[in-house]
């Protein structure tokens, strides 16, 4: 079809005259790149360069060009007969107000809207790439909190103005070109809370930053009540590229071809600080070997540095036990390995690579992507693997009817991705190690007879792995695979029905399968796990239908209506299927169920479905384009709910004054005071509203057994209710050079639905109810100015963005007594924190032991010169930041753009593992400064009675019982940080320099997570991410942050 | 004025659509039901849960290891010491409150059950006795787990002191449930197993899914009276006439006689092994191995046929040499483990059987009514003599040795009438020896008996002054519960271990 249509375009081709000139600004008088010139009624047209010039090949009978650009002024000009205009732009005040994507898809002009959104263009996005495409929003929008993890692949939590949920979703809704897609994290318990399991990532990484054109934060209740209960925690919508309409051109193909070409290379950084003065075991004596009588050895079965001094000593290692290694029967002397840890890691190598052709003309347009990323992790034989393939197309088929169609198939492909927590590598090398091992050594980690050479022995006589694997064997051995297919798209039908009525019906699919595969390899140390083969299969899609009928309508030149009514079926279908060996593997290194030692194979499977109907109107009014008044209103029917009390409405109502219109001040471009109001609502998850189930349980000797749940349900769930208030401030300054957004959001959610904890006696543990109350109080600040701009095309830009969420549990649960539940427990790290919501505070506190302090603040040390614990567990603090923001500039001179961008978080607790045991370990560099091992150390406080405390106490004994394994909050630091997210410089070669076929060249080097400017919690990254679930604020083991450095080229046709 | 001019065809469009869409809710029941549960299970099905549930989560390597094995200082922490040193990890004490009373995975994350579980199994068979009766008969299920539920309970109050109880698993109606004095707990277990026992009818079918008797309703109503013998000495310094009364209708009515009445859970292979094997061989932990209280100053003496079946010699140098109890970490680590006698193969295999309650107890309760001058018939001595036979004669038979129980009897320290101390001493340290793997029961028999053989950590204690008087609440109670938590800590004392429980007060 498009090969036809463009046979009629060269049919057309008679007579040309060439018509060139330049565009300038009627401000700054410097050429105007990107301005769009057409020959009217045709398709035909050209576009500005870097400089503001342009030459376009028009028949001989055109007389005019049409000038338009975003934000200017549009001018229709009459050719002169030099074929040589130039022409003058002015911006546009009217326009400066851009069009937006707003719920459901919906195009409006910004300044009509009575609530904020914030925009990010797809090339802040696509200059320096993450594997997980959220990570690139950190910093870019205000009230949007991100916790990016340092795993490959890995998962990003992000949050819209603070959490609303207890136990369930608080992440927004994405939506790709109208098709909300599945953004879940399946992930075991153990591996949100820090204790062991593989981070998958979410699913949302799926979409490809190469194919986005633009992504639209929604934040607050007004800008989602259209979306209903799906939109209840903000809305990200995302727009992707689509074909453009080229001139014809003898110099260019009519099908544009964009080339991207990127390469580039992660480095592991901020190691923790390391001591290098004592090796491993629990005494600075060796022990006397068995098998050597009279010797000496190391202590290898203990994994921790509490052992003697580095000196070059003559000892029986670990080495010395396998036959087939050099240093068998041999001492080797006890020194220092400072790099062991560094060394591990190797470089990672990052590839994406993508093609994109798109065309068309007046009737139809299309877009066909295809991109490969890839990327070699850090650790040995870790990778990810994504291809992926993108169509979009549009066709008018008559003058009323036309439709488009969205497909994307990606396959992703995981191998060897570390194991984070606690028992995983990291958590190896920095809670349970021997300082002196000599990584290279271990390196070949197998012996010939294909037995683990293992550090860690159990004894002299049995040198097979204790409680650690050779990191090594871990990484080759013991490694995941997985893949997951997803496949989504939609169709839009769109009929215009005449007088103002359009309608559009459409269907949306989102659909994936995933297939995880977890090893763990006959001669593995089941301190950790037992060799096993386990395939985890999930399965997800979701489908909508809609319809939508439109009104537009003029109804006099004062006002203006814009209207509609829709209905949308919701259908979800989710599984996830598990199956593992059981007792061990029969055959070595061969991986499949069939190869479990027991026929009693481990499995589980879950199934998920759910439905919901609704029904939505929406209606606009405006006044002489200056005055906006939205209403809204949603109703939804979901399948989660009892059947007699299922329905639930929502509306909204919100207005923005564009005041600007009114004044006349030259310094003043544009400003808008909006407000809004809405109510969304929640429904519970599937399952819950029910009568409660039994469960089947594993068979005890062949017996059936069953249980009651620990977990009860409640059959009369109500969905949970959140109203919100917003208000906000737009201004622009001296022609856009200064702009501004202030924003204050007030949310309150009502009968929040969760598992109430209750005191076990009772024979349960949780049950499910509408009781909590959580509020947010948010105020955004947005600030763009442009200090520099001068004629030579300089131009220096600042931004800046910040945000503060209060984020307050109201109320928990009050019961039948008038008794009121103070604390509810939503997570446990290994050992002693846990995660709780309490009443009256912040949300998602950290609960353990505190320090005991008087008066004055001094923490009370017991008679034993030890620091004195809480008798109870108390609240640390809550691990949501205080605020967060960033700072991005720009500079750009003839083509060159120079970006950067910092973000930042103040506040917010995490509480990290891997001080509690490095430190427990004696493997930092506190544990051996000064001559604390030798000489012992007096705990800085006070005594019970008030008198500075003198008591001299072993420096082992002090990090065993004064470190967070005890007092908890000896472990819990302040997560604020300050980091230099990004940098980037890229070249637009001048057009110039191609002739024929090539319409642009960029270069571009960046650099992605390059330092760590700030931080206060030592040996970590305070930022560190472990799930997108709500357990969050545990750092279980983390992998070292990875800074990446790269090159893009990106090629035009 | 506003017109909107309407259009007729969208109108339809919309109608027609939103008709489409907005209809079939009838579907949203069936949309909603849960697919991956059942509604209803069989109480077969409940009872096996709770039979291994109970059991599982006593001796597994938190309760039974941690706090059991090492309150009776049969074994000793070589590593992560501070539980041998009585500062105990506060999730522990939360996850056994709740597994025990509302039942939830074990240690293997596998379902099992708990109270509740058998609160659940009477609740039906006395509301829906129709449906419960396919089953067996509903009377012998109401008396197996309510024998059951009063075992645990005793354990628990025994732990704690004063916990919920009257009030307890009612979870839809009472979800703070009040603490009940220990002398009420006791009145009220008593007066269950008293109902329990009156409801057996041994002609009548036993109950389906029963792993420890397999339905012999005459081997429950044995382990009725054994218990109600137990329960009754426990009272005895506080009420003797009425524990004399109820303990000599216990032994009139029918108490074990031979170790093949024992209440056992029978463990098998994998995956229905015993927990410590697991924590042994599938988690390839070597964290306990065997205290020198128990080995180095109490069997090595005796020259104890149990010590083979109990414990295995120093790999590295083949003695017997406990690990001295109470170290502290850094002192634990020094020696290494191919130094200390482990865990025997039987106590660490998968087949080793979980102990409710056997003869060899009932035998030394007997022994130690004699001394109390109540009326149960035979000598003191013999009953003793029958004790320390039965516990030999248990575990040889389990270890496939065999243990000459009359030489043992035979020696100076161990004949009844030659041993040291008092009855209290004799008895006490016999039973105590003969309770290994009862952990909780040796320490309360050191709690009852006060024999003199447990000593205090060599490194110290880390919580407290002595040796436990008891547990501390779980610290979920103070948040979750805390009305009446705060209400027993007033009437019971302190939440603290040194704290004395009802029946331990001087």
């Amino acid at each position: 079809m498009f090969l036809s249509l463009f046979v009629l375009s060269l049919a057309a081709l008679a007579q040309e005259r060439t018509v060139t000139g330049k565009v300038i600004s009627s401000a700054d008088k410097l050429g105007i790149p990107g301005v769009s010139v057409v020959e009217p009624g045709t398709t035909n047209g050209a576009v500005t360069d870097i400089d503001g010039k342009y030459s376009i090949m028009v028949k001989s009978t055109t007389t005019q060009l049409r000038f338009s650009g975003t934000g200017l002024v549009t001018q229709t000009l009459n050719i002169p007969a030099s074929n040589s205009l130039d022409v003058t732009m002015s911006q546009d005040v009217q326009k400066i107000g851009e069009v937006v994507v707003t719920a459901l898809g919906v195009k409006r002009e910004e300044k009509s809207l009575g609530y904020s959104t914030q925009k990010v263009s797809g090339e802040e996005l696509s200059d320096a790439k993450e594997a997980n495409f959220i990570n690139s929003l950190q910093g870019r929008v205000a009230g949007v909190s991100i916790t990016g993890s340092s795993n490959l692949g890995g998962s990003s939590r992000i949050l819209l103005r603070g959490l609303r949920s207890i136990n369930f979703e608080n992440q927004p809704l994405f939506v790709v070109d109208g098709i909300p897609m599945n953004n879940e994290n399946v992930a075991t318990l153990d591996q949100a809370r820090g204790a062991l399991g593989y981070d998958y990532g979410n699913a949302i990484q799926d979409i490809n930053p190469d194919d986005i054109e633009s992504i639209n934060v929604l934040k607050g209740p007004s800008a989602t009540a259209l979306y209903g209960s799906r939109g209840s925690n903000g809305v990200i919508i995302i727009t992707t590229k689509k074909g453009v309409a080229r001139e014809k051109n003898e110099k260019y193909s009519p099908i544009g071809v964009t080339l991207n070409i990127g390469f580039g290379m992660k480095k592991i950084y901020n190691l923790p600080k390391y001591q290098n003065r004592y090796g491993g075991g629990a005494s600075p004596d060796f022990i006397e070997s068995d098998i050597h009588p009279g010797e000496y050895r190391s202590e290898f079965e203990y994994d921790g540095s509490w052992g003697p001094e580095l000196l070059g000593q003559e000892v029986y290692q670990w080495d010395s036990y396998y036959p087939s290694m050099p240093n068998y029967n041999k001492k080797t002397p006890w020194v220092a390995h400072p790099d062991n840890v560094k060394d591990f890691f190797q470089t990672g190598i990052v590839k994406n690579n993508s093609i994109a052709l798109d065309g068309g003309n007046e009737k139809s347009l299309f877009r066909l992507g295809y991109t490969n990323y890839d990327e070699k992790g850090v650790i040995p034989n870790e990778r990810l693997n994504r291809n992926i393939i993108s169509f979009n197309g549009s066709n008018k088929f008559t003058d009323r009817l036309s439709a488009d169609i969205t497909m994307n198939y990606v396959v992703s492909r995981g191998k060897g991705r570390a194991a984070t927590g606690y028992n995983s590598i990291a958590s190896n090398f920095n809670q349970w190690w021997e300082r002196q091992l000599d990584i290279h050594e271990l390196e070949d980690y197998k012996n010939p007879d294909g037995t683990q050479r293992a550090w860690n022995m159990n004894s002299e006589e049995d040198p097979s792995p204790l409680y650690w694997d050779n990191p090594y064997w871990v990484c080759y051995e013991n490694y995941e695979t997985d893949q997951r297919n997803r496949l989504y798209g939609g169709l839009n039908l769109n009929y215009d029905l005449g007088k103002g009525f359009s309608v559009i019906a459409s269907g949306k699919t989102d659909y994936y399968d995933e297939f995880r595969q977890e090893r763990v390899a006959v001669g593995s140390a089941i301190a950790t796990a037992i060799p096993s083969y386990s395939e985890n299969t999930l399965q997800f899609n979701e489908n909508n239908y809609e319809i939508m009928l439109n009104y537009k309508h003029r109804i006099s030149d004062a006002f203006d209506f814009n209207g509609f009514v829709g209905a949308n079926r919701m259908d979800q279908k989710f599984s996830n299927k598990f199956i593992a060996t059981q007792g061990g593997l029969k055959v070595p290194n061969f991986y499949s169920i069939s190869n479990s030692q027991s026929s009693e194979l481990i499995e589980s499977s879950q199934v998920r479905q759910m439905r919901k109907n609704s029904v939505f109107a929406s209606a606009s009014v405006g006044y002489k384009s200056f005055l906006y008044l939205d209403v809204t209103g949603r109703n939804d029917w979901s399948s989660t709910l009892p059947e007699d009390n299922n329905s639930y409405f929502y509306p909204s109502v919100s207005g923005s004054f564009v005041f600007s219109e009114l004044l006349d001040m030259s310094w003043l471009s544009y400003g808008k005071l909006r407000a809004g109001w809405a109510l969304t609502a929640v429904d519970p998850p599937a399952y819950r509203s029910t009568a409660t189930p039994a469960l089947i349980s594993d068979n005890f000797n062949g017996v059936p057994t069953s249980v009651l749940p620990g977990t009860f349900n409640n059959t009369t769930l109500k969905p949970e209710f959140t109203s919100g208030f917003e208000t906000g401030l737009e201004a622009k300054f001296l022609n856009q050079r200064i702009s501004m957004d202030v924003a204050y959001s007030s949310t309150l959610s009502k009968d929040v639905i969760f598992n109430v904890q209750q005191s076990s006696a009772s024979g349960i543990t949780y049950k499910i109810y509408n009781a909590a109350e959580i509020s947010n109080k948010t105020v955004e600040l947005m600030l763009n100015v442009i200090p520099v701009k001068l004629k030579n095309s300089f131009e220096w830009g600042v931004g800046f963005n910040w945000a503060k969420t209060k984020n307050m549990v109201e109320k928990l649960f009050t019961d039948e007594n008038g008794n009121e539940t103070e604390s509810v427990q939503i997570g446990t790290a290994p050992f002693s924190a846990t995660l709780q919501m309490y009443k009256g505070m912040e949300a998602s506190q950290i609960v353990g032991y505190d320090f005991v302090y008087d008066d004055k603040g001094n923490k009370i040390v017991d008679a034993d010169g030890f620091y004195k614990r809480t008798a109870t567990v108390t609240p640390l603090g809550s691990v949501l930041p205080d605020y967060t923001g960033g700072v991005s500039t720009y500079v750009t001179f003839k083509g060159i753009r120079l970006g950067g961008l910092i973000d930042f978080q103040k506040g917010g607790k995490v509480y990290s593992l891997t001080n509690v045991w490095g430190r427990y370990s004696g493997i930092f560099a506190e544990t051996a400064e000064g001559d604390i091992r030798e000489n012992g150390l007096i705990n800085e406080g006070v005594t019970e009675t008030g008198e500075a405390n003198t008591t001299v106490i072993s420096a082992v004994d002090h990090y065993f019982q004064d470190g967070g394994y005890v007092i908890t909050a000896a472990d819990v630091y302040d997560a604020s940080f300050v980091k230099l997210r990004e940098l980037t410089l890229s070249y637009e070669l001048p057009s110039s320099l191609f002739k024929k076929g090539i319409r642009g060249v960029s270069v571009g080097i960046y650099g992605r997570n390059l330092a760590i400017l700030h931080k206060n919690a030592p040996n970590i990254d305070p930022e560190s991410g472990l799930s997108t679930s709500n357990v969050q604020g545990f750092e279980g083991g983390q992998l070292p942050t990875a800074r990446t450095f790269g090159i893009n080229l990106n090629v035009r046709f | 004025m506003i017109q909107i001019k309407i259009n007729h065809k969208a109108i339809a469009v919309v109608m027609v659509g939103s008709l489409l869409l907005g209809s079939c809710r009838k579907n949203f029941e069936r949309i909603n039901e849960d697919p991956n549960n059942p509604k209803e299970v069989p109480n077969s099905y409940l009872l096996t849960g709770a039979q291994r549930g109970i059991m599982d989560n006593t001796i597994d390597v938190w309760w039974g290891a941690n706090v059991g094995n090492q309150l009776g200082q049969y074994w000793s922490s070589n590593q992560y010491t501070s539980e041998s040193r009585y500062n105990y990890r506060t999730n522990v004490t939360n996850s056994a409150w709740q597994r025990f009373y509302s039942g939830a995975s074990n240690d293997q994350q596998v379902n099992v059950g708990g109270l509740y579980e058998l609160d659940q199994i009477i609740k039906k068979c006395t509301e829906e006795p129709d449906l419960s009766s396919v089953d067996g008969d509903v009377n012998n299920q109401i008396a197996v787990a309510t024998m059951l539920k009063v075992w645990l309970f005793q354990n628990m109050t025994d732990t704690w002191g004063d916990i919920p109880y009257s009030e307890a698993l009612q979870a839809e109606k009472i979800k703070s449930p009040k603490y009940d004095s220990q002398e009420d707990i006791y009145k009220g277990l008593m007066n269950d197993l008293n109902n329990a026992l009156s409801l057996i009818d041994v002609a009548a079918s036993g109950p389906n899914g029963d792993v420890v008797y397999n339905g012999d309703m005459t081997l429950w109503k044995k382990f009725g009276n054994s218990l109600k013998m137990r329960l009754a000495l426990r009272t005895a310094d506080k009420d003797a006439a009425a524990s004399q009364a109820a303990f000599e209708a216990a032994n009139t009515d029918g108490a074990f006689t031979s170790n093949s009445d024992n209440a056992l859970l029978q463990y098998g292979t994998y995956p229905s092994g015993n927990p410590i094997y697991y924590n042994r061989y599938i988690s390839g932990r070597n964290d306990y191995c065997a205290s020198n209280i128990f080995l180095d100053s109490t069997l090595t003496p005796l020259n104890d046929p149990r010590r083979e079946c109990f414990f295995a010699p120093a790999s590295a140098t083949g003695l017997w040499t406990g690990e001295v109890y109470g170290l502290s970490e850094a002192n634990g680590a020094q020696t290494p483990n191919s130094r200390i006698s482990q865990r025997s193969a039987l106590t660490l295999s998968a087949t080793l059987p979980g102990i409710y309650l056997d003869y060899a107890q009932v035998e030394f309760m007997l022994a130690e009514a004699v001394e109390r001058g109540w009326n149960v018939g035979g000598t003191a001595q013999d009953h003793y003599n029958n004790g320390v036979t039965a516990s030999i004669d248990f575990w040889t038979g389990l270890n496939g040795t065999t243990g000459d129980a009359a030489a043992y009897l035979a020696q100076p320290d161990v004949n009844y009438t030659t041993a040291p101390g008092d009855w209290k001493q004799k008895i006490g340290v016999q039973k105590w020896i003969a309770l290994f793997d009862q952990g909780v029961q040796g320490w309360v028999e050191w709690r009852r008996l006060g024999f003199t053989k447990l000593q205090l950590p060599a490194d110290g204690v880390l919580d407290g002054t002595g040796i436990p008087r008891r547990m501390k609440y779980p610290v979920l109670e103070q948040t979750l519960n805390s009305a009446n938590y705060n209400a027993a800590v007033a009437a019971q004392g302190a939440d603290e271990q040194d704290t004395r429980m009802w029946w331990d007060k001087p």
